[in-house]
């Protein structure tokens, strides 16, 4: 892949959140680079995260949480040093972000044609007749039938689908250079799922915007993303571009997710689908060493001790383990 | 719903505290409502113990000398203006406040639970009709009617009192465990039970109504407070607790008319209702944060 | 709505019926003469079994024809029902009002600024207005101002021989009469609007809506005032209309203790005293105010909540 500008560079970021009962360590030194116009994908399990991060770059998280440490380099500047006034002007301008709910993520009370040009009235300098020709362009640039008559609709007139493009053309109201995506199409039906997906990804063609994509399906990631990051209890684990990933996953993590999908082959040959043995360690008592060794099959000695360093173990692919897997799998989907 | 969202979030982290454990965790966190349970228990002790420490008893009548004596070494609170010792009747009444409190609560709750359960439950035609007399019975105004009943009714005990309090009192207290009955019924633990013909009785009373505890806890704590307040209500109107057994409500029936020469006669017992009330809605308030995990995520 | 109001008419007509019979103890009172026991009797219905008399009397009732009042001088019930409300209203109203006026914008206030000194100050004043017995309350105040300081009458609604005076000199003095009872009958309710304003922005402004807004990057103030507020006020204005009714019943108790002859008053009154014709208008338009309450927050929901308003 050609070298290209970076657009987001998150460095060492780590998100803590002080609860009575101890300190989460939601997000704990995580690194990734988004170059303009690629799409990573962020992967994990619930409660890797994954979404804390994301709203660490839009410095949305809520108290007991509170961004301890790191670097959110956008643009060449770092965001964590912009006052909170910049940092507004930056979201949902430069920055957009699209949810999981589509249900619960637009205001019941206004009318969606209100909400989104809200967005645009704040960011650029239009009068409010060319922010509503506008919206409506939006409205009809995400596929909303009869954009004139849902202008005027409240949310809960619209399906979930409908919704999560409304959502869409949000987001996309300020030529965005980077949207990200947490879980955006979880919530939908399958059939819909793929429509929303086809939808993001001619919007990124056409605007040259980046994505993070945030998910936990892998499927969704392999059709969406150029690269693609995979975390594990609030640090990456595995980090590289789509092929090296899907075809040469080299962390036993990545490794158990990737067996866990289903597949036509295990459909045929009856074999159980494997599973990742144990479960996510309790967010207050993490394991000493590398956090997955109790549930990694080739976990020894010094994986219960020592945490491994992200290394490159060939160009431009970086994995957190002692022991890399070394075979190949076959792509998935 | 309270106690499947922790269980799931135990087998998720790994823990194997019960959610009981855990309420109480958070409980002993909240300082207010510690306070709270440490001055409630200390109110019903001295309430329980007092009156065998006072060397009054509680209707002895003073002598002329010792009427509407203000506090003093001897008197601590002061006499009334029969010259009856305000302290040790203090501690009686609040024997009768309490008792009145709690009953009236624990009836009403009863009735609560057994319409709540069974119209949540079966739904359809029945929780038609029993809900359709709740909201009658809340549309009735309640003090008018609270009077007339405790005229009616024959008798002049406390139980009376109960019961009159509880007839008014119940309707929270189905709506709320409709509520939790209506969505706990769409579980797969109440599916699995049925599934494997578990009667429905068993399954209303063992397999869902320990699930909506915690609701019902809170509004049981709130509600003896409330309570306390309404028994005292009635009595300062006169159709409470009859004296002469007294209580923090028919206390103070008379002292409306000694305040301006025997203020204590105000002060005591309305401060000992005020602050049993406060530290009810205090500790319910500390159950309520502690029982609820969606304040918690 | 209908069915509702049947119910609590009978309800009322039931518990009333247990009092007994109104007219059995003027029979005792040798001044009234037989003939008129019988025809208040037949005019009653007392001699017709229960269920026609309930029809009877329900008849009357919502035909507006009341009557007059056994007692009182033999007063029209309207009559007495109007002047009781008059009173109620001018206490309750200027109660509700403040209350409602004080208590929600610090409510919502506190739920902005959760865990700090204002917070915790006003979540204990609000535990503090509802924990105090409101009569006991009613005491205290008419000790310390009334009776240790003059500076305000310990009860009634105006002094004696003030109907003479100039309207300025009248208002004044009435006002004088409203300040103990009004804050008495604020103090609880205020609390009850704190908890109830604080409770429910507490609950919006962890929606995902707010985050939404906030990730299109508005102004904290826009998100706060345009898209929180908006949203906790729904259950607010909910609360207020079934607040509504009590404008109108009346507070027995602080009308007692500061001897308003109000709707509350005039109820039990008239209850304890067999008045049966008051005592039925009473009780039953006191319970259709609650039922119309229910429908008028039903209606303020169905206009500030646009989910209800298309379904």
């Amino acid at each position: 892949m050609e070298r290209e500008e970076t657009l987001l560079d998150v460095r060492n970021l780590k998100t803590y959140f002080f609860t009575d009962d101890g300190v989460v360590k939601a997000v704990d030194g995580m690194s990734f680079t988004i170059r303009k116009g690629e799409v990573l994908g962020l992967v994990g399990e619930s409660g890797c995260g994954k979404s804390v991060a994301s709203l660490s770059i839009m410095q949305l998280v809520e108290p007991p949480g509170k961004i301890v440490e790191g670097e959110i380099i956008f643009k060449g500047e770092d965001l964590l040093k912009k006052t909170p006034e910049q940092m507004r002007k930056i979201r949902g301008s430069e920055i957009a972000m699209i949810f999981q709910e589509p249900m619960t993520s637009l205001n019941p009370v206004y009318t969606i044609g209100n909400q989104i040009m809200e967005a645009i009235l704040i960011h650029q300098d239009l009068s409010e007749e060319e922010a509503k020709k506008r919206t409506i362009e939006l409205l009809r640039l995400v596929g909303i039938p009869e954009p004139e008559r849902r202008f005027n609709q409240y949310p809960h007139e619209l399906s979930g689908g409908m919704r999560q493009r409304v959502m869409i053309a949000m987001a996309m109201s300020c030529n965005p250079d980077l949207l990200i995506s947490d879980e955006a199409t979880t919530a939908l039906d399958v059939t819909i799922q793929a429509q929303i997906l086809e939808l993001m990804k001619d919007l990124q063609r056409k605007t040259g915007m980046a994505i993070l994509f945030i998910t936990h399906d892998l499927a969704l990631v392999a059709e969406m993303a150029h690269s693609v990051a995979v975390a594990y209890t609030g640090k990456i684990v595995e980090y590289g571009d789509v092929y090296q990933i899907f075809k040469k996953p080299r962390h036993p993590y990545t490794y158990g997710l990737l067996s866990s999908v289903p597949s036509l082959k295990t459909e045929k040959t009856k074999t159980p689908l494997p599973a990742i043995e144990g479960m996510v360690p309790n967010p207050y008592k993490m394991p000493s060493g590398c956090h997955f060794n109790p549930r990694c099959p080739f976990a020894t000695e010094r994986c219960r001790k020592e945490m491994p360093e992200l290394a490159e173990i060939e160009p431009g692919h970086l994995v957190r383990c002692f022991h890399p897997v070394a075979v190949e799998k076959e792509a998935v989907s | 719903m309270a106690v499947e969202a922790t269980k799931i979030e135990e087998v998720l982290t790994g823990r194997v505290e019960t959610y009981w454990y855990l309420v109480g965790k958070r409980l002993r966190k909240h300082r207010l409502a510690m306070l709270s349970l440490v001055v409630l228990i200390l109110i019903i002790l001295a309430c329980i113990v007092g009156p065998y420490i006072s060397p009054y008893k509680v209707s002895e009548l003073g002598s002329t000398t010792e009427v509407l004596q203000p506090p003093s070494w001897k008197h601590p609170l002061g006499t009334d203006e029969l010259g009856r010792d305000v302290l040790t009747r203090l501690f009686y009444g609040g024997r009768i406040s309490l008792l009145v409190g709690f009953s009236s609560v624990v009836s009403a709750l009863l009735v609560g639970i057994i319409v709540g359960a069974y119209a949540g439950y079966f739904g359809g035609f029945l929780d038609t009709i029993l809900m359709r007399f709740t909201d009658i019975m809340f549309s009735i105004p309640v003090m008018p009617l609270l009077i007339v009943l405790s005229s009616v009714i024959p008798g002049a005990g406390v139980w009376k009192i109960v019961l009159v309090i509880a007839i008014f009192g119940w309707m929270t207290d189905a709506r709320i465990v409709r509520g939790m009955f209506l969505s706990l019924r769409e579980n797969e633990y109440v599916e699995a039970a049925r599934a494997i013909g578990v009667s429905n009785n068993r399954i209303i009373w063992r397999h869902i109504l320990p699930n909506s505890f915690a609701p019902i806890i809170v509004s049981a704590t709130l509600g003896v407070g409330g309570n306390i307040i309404y028994e005292a209500a009635l009595s300062y109107l006169g159709f409470g607790v009859m004296p002469p057994t007294p209580s923090w409500g028919n206390m103070l029936q008379n002292a409306q008319y000694a305040m301006a020469i025997a203020p204590w006669l105000v002060w005591s017992p309305g401060l000992a209702m005020f602050i049993t009330v406060l530290a009810f809605n205090y500790l319910g308030d500390g159950l309520r944060d502690a029982m609820d995990p969606k304040l918690y995520r | 709505m209908i069915p509702l109001f049947l119910g609590v008419a009978l309800v009322t007509f039931a518990v009333l019926s247990l009092v007994g019979d109104p007219f059995a103890q003027m029979a005792i009172n040798p001044r009234i003469k037989p003939e008129d026991i019988a025809r208040l009797r037949h005019a009653w219905g007392f001699d017709l079994p229960w269920y026609l008399r309930f029809f009877k009397w329900f008849w009357s009732m919502i035909t507006g024809n009341w009557g007059v009042s056994i007692f009182a001088g033999g007063k029209p019930v309207t009559e007495l029902v109007a002047r009781a409300i008059a009173y109620t209203l001018r206490f309750s109203l200027a109660s509700l009002i403040l209350a409602f006026v004080v208590g929600v914008p610090i409510g919502i206030y506190s739920a902005l600024h959760q865990y700090t000194f204002f917070d915790y100050f006003f979540t204990f004043f609000a535990f503090f207005g509802m924990s105090m017995p409101t009569f006991w309350f009613g005491f205290i105040l008419m000790m310390i101002f009334g009776l240790k300081l003059g500076w305000l009458p310990l009860g009634g609604v105006m002094t004696p021989g003030i109907e003479t005076a100039p309207l300025f000199a009248r208002i004044l003095d009435q006002a004088k009469y409203m300040v103990l009872p009004v804050i008495v009958l604020s103090l609880f309710s205020m609390g009850s609007w704190m908890r109830y304003a604080r409770s429910s922005m507490l609950e919006v402004i962890r929606q995902d809506y707010v985050r939404t807004a906030r990730a299109k990057g508005l102004p904290e103030r826009t998100v706060i005032f345009k898209h929180a507020l908006r949203n906790a006020l729904i259950p607010i204005i909910t609360l207020l209309g079934l607040s509504l009714p009590g404008i109108i019943s009346g507070a027995t108790i602080t009308e007692t203790v500061f001897s308003i002859p109000g709707m509350g008053r005039l109820t039990v009154d008239a209850m304890l005293s067999n008045d049966y014709p008051v005592a039925m208008v009473c009780l039953l338009l006191e319970s259709s105010l609650l039922i119309v309450g229910n429908l008028i927050a039903d209606l303020l929901y169905a206009v500030v909540d646009p989910r209800i308003r298309y379904s």
